[in-house]
């Protein structure tokens, strides 16, 4: 007859985990470098809502965004020696997120050459609205994202990390992986074109 | 010069689930797995495993399902356990799992890869054979715990989740965890508390950084400049194919809704008209609303609508009329349909909804 399990018997003084401080980015990769697999998943964890979320924004499909976000972090977990600012981790995930959507991109215009039908993502922009957004805000997310379908891949992606995102310029060239000019240039010609597209409708 | 507005993104959710969150986490270690087994050790281990195989079929075969599931100990794969008392089960490897009184373990997954299983109520004592070949993964609710060769003990009681190691380390994954993953060593104790229930929705920002009230106003979308009429008129030509849409798709509701934002986007021209009539037809015809389908006809008429759409909506007016019980208005709108089509082709229906012989 097997012992029972003796449950840790609870006069035996447990060892609460420390309310540690969040490790830092740069702790967590230097970590990680060294071969720990537990920093490398915390790294995960910090951020791959963000990365998911930022890609759904972008390709509005679900399936994708995720395989997107699986390639960012296999592909970053496999670099760490060429991320030189450590304190830029979240940046630096996103910039790699961004290259793969361009990818994803490329692909979907290929096979639209080759005649291949887009069955439509099931992410489109109104219906990642909060549940409280009014109805009116609902149809113009609804009426921007069909517009946001019909810009060049990197229009559209430096005008959703601008005003989606919130990023600033800067921050948007970074992302987009371009000098300054070229993010202020890409996203004066998607303002244009947005502007264009709405005022016609965008059926 | 537009003015700085905050963005779009304040206006939606994050859209990201626990549940992909850890599907997206296995694929990328199952990603990584692969990449780091070269050709080499591969063939190295098929040539030293070739003259075990049959050994491990006769030692193995009376012991194991031919899936690779762990059985019971009374030889079958187990699938819901529960216990009114406390009982101990020993796994076909050893391992074993106590499930306290009025507890239940609902087993998920078994297979030569994994063992998973949901504590659904109660505390469960779990003493893995560390060096298996399965990952063992237990789901209490708000946690995950992935073992990694150990003795632990969980207990789920009203949505908070506790966790103790005895021996060896176990992972615990959750929203509610701190960095979304913790790793526990021997003698350490977690207990998860289930997060705040979301407080009552904080009203949605004002739209007036996105959407304008009127054509004239600032740009729809930030960064961009608006034209005026023709931007309500393209917002108003989309506004009509989503209602459309919305009315195939069931969502009635919703499409009254977007064809009276319509209305509003273009308030004296012919999509506006048009809106004006869809939405009349819808409230009469959709959801039997002829007091309200009325206002909608006389709004399209008051819009100067093509001609056609003019013809039947003075027509559709007479029937929300009559069908509301407004007998005296039903034949006063009949008559002027009378004298501007003389020979209109919904002329008869209107003489009987008018009651006009």
């Amino acid at each position: 007859m097997p012992m029972p399990i003796q449950r840790p018997s609870p006069a035996r003084a447990a060892i609460p985990l420390a309310p540690t401080v969040s490790l830092t980015d740069a702790e967590l990769v230097r970590r990680a470098r060294g071969g720990d697999g537990w920093s490398e998943e915390a790294v995960y964890r910090r951020y791959a809502a963000p990365v998911l979320a930022l890609s759904k924004r972008l390709l509005a499909d679900t399936a994708e965004a995720e395989d997107v976000t699986q390639e960012t972090f296999v592909l970053a977990f496999g670099a760490w020696n060429k991320l030189r600012s450590p304190e830029h981790l979240k940046q630096w995930l996103l910039q790699i997120a961004v290259s793969r959507v361009h990818r994803r991109f490329r692909r979907r215009k290929l096979l639209r050459v080759f005649g291949f039908q887009d069955p439509g993502g099931d992410a489109a922009l109104e219906t990642l609205a909060r549940p409280d957004c009014p109805q009116e805000v609902r149809l113009e997310l609804a009426r921007l994202g069909r517009a946001l379908d019909r810009l060049p891949a990197a229009e559209r992606i430096a005008w959703v990390l601008r005003h989606v995102e919130g990023m600033t310029i800067e921050e948007t060239a970074e992302g987009s992986g371009c000098s300054l000019a070229t993010a202020k240039r890409r996203l004066a010609r998607a303002s244009a074109r947005i502007e264009r597209i709405l005022q016609r409708g965008t059926k | 010069m537009s003015q700085e507005r905050r963005p779009l993104g304040s206006f939606l959710e994050e859209g990201v689930s626990e549940d992909a969150l850890q599907r997206v986490w296995r694929s990328v270690q199952r990603r990584r797995a692969r990449k780091s087994v070269g050709w080499a050790p591969v063939l190295v281990a098929l040539v030293a495993l070739s003259g075990l195989v049959l050994t491990s079929v006769l030692v193995f075969s009376n012991t194991r399902d031919a899936t690779g599931a762990l059985l019971d100990d009374t030889g079958r794969v187990p699938s819901l356990m529960q216990s009114g008392s406390a009982r101990t089960t020993t796994l076909s490897d050893g391992s074993r799992v106590e499930i306290g009184a009025d507890s239940a373990l609902e087993v998920l997954e078994n297979d030569g890869d994994a063992f998973v299983c949901a504590l659904r109520q109660g505390n469960a004592t779990f003493d893995v054979v560390p060096g298996g070949p399965r990952r063992w993964r237990i789901e209490a609710g708000i946690v995950t715990i992935e073992v990694v060769g150990t003795r632990f003990f969980v207990d789920r009681k009203a949505g908070a989740v506790t966790v103790e190691v005895e021996r060896g380390a176990v992972l615990v994954r959750g929203q509610s965890v701190r960095d979304g993953v913790q790793k526990l060593s021997a003698g350490a104790r977690l207990e998860v508390l289930p997060p705040p229930a979301a407080s009552s929705a904080a009203p949605a920002p004002p739209p007036a950084a996105v959407v304008p009230k009127s054509a004239a106003s600032a740009s729809a979308v930030p960064g961009v400049e608006s034209r005026g009429a023709s931007s309500a008129q393209g917002a108003t030509t989309d506004y009509l194919a989503i209602a459309d849409r919305q009315r195939r798709d069931g969502d009635l509701k919703g499409a009254i809704q977007t064809l009276r934002l319509a209305m509003e986007r273009d308030s004296d021209g012919t999509r506006g008209a048009i809106a004006a009539f869809t939405l009349g037809k819808l409230l009469l015809d959709g959801v039997g609303q002829p007091v309200e389908a009325q206002a909608a006809f006389r709004a399209c008429l008051r819009r100067s609508p093509p001609s056609a759409v003019a013809e039947d909506a003075l027509a559709r007016l007479v029937e929300a009329q009559s069908r509301s019980g407004a007998r005296d208005a039903a034949l006063a709108s009949a008559r002027e349909y009378e004298r501007r089509y003389p020979n209109g082709p919904r002329l008869s229906d209107v003489r009987r909804w008018a009651g006009i012989d």
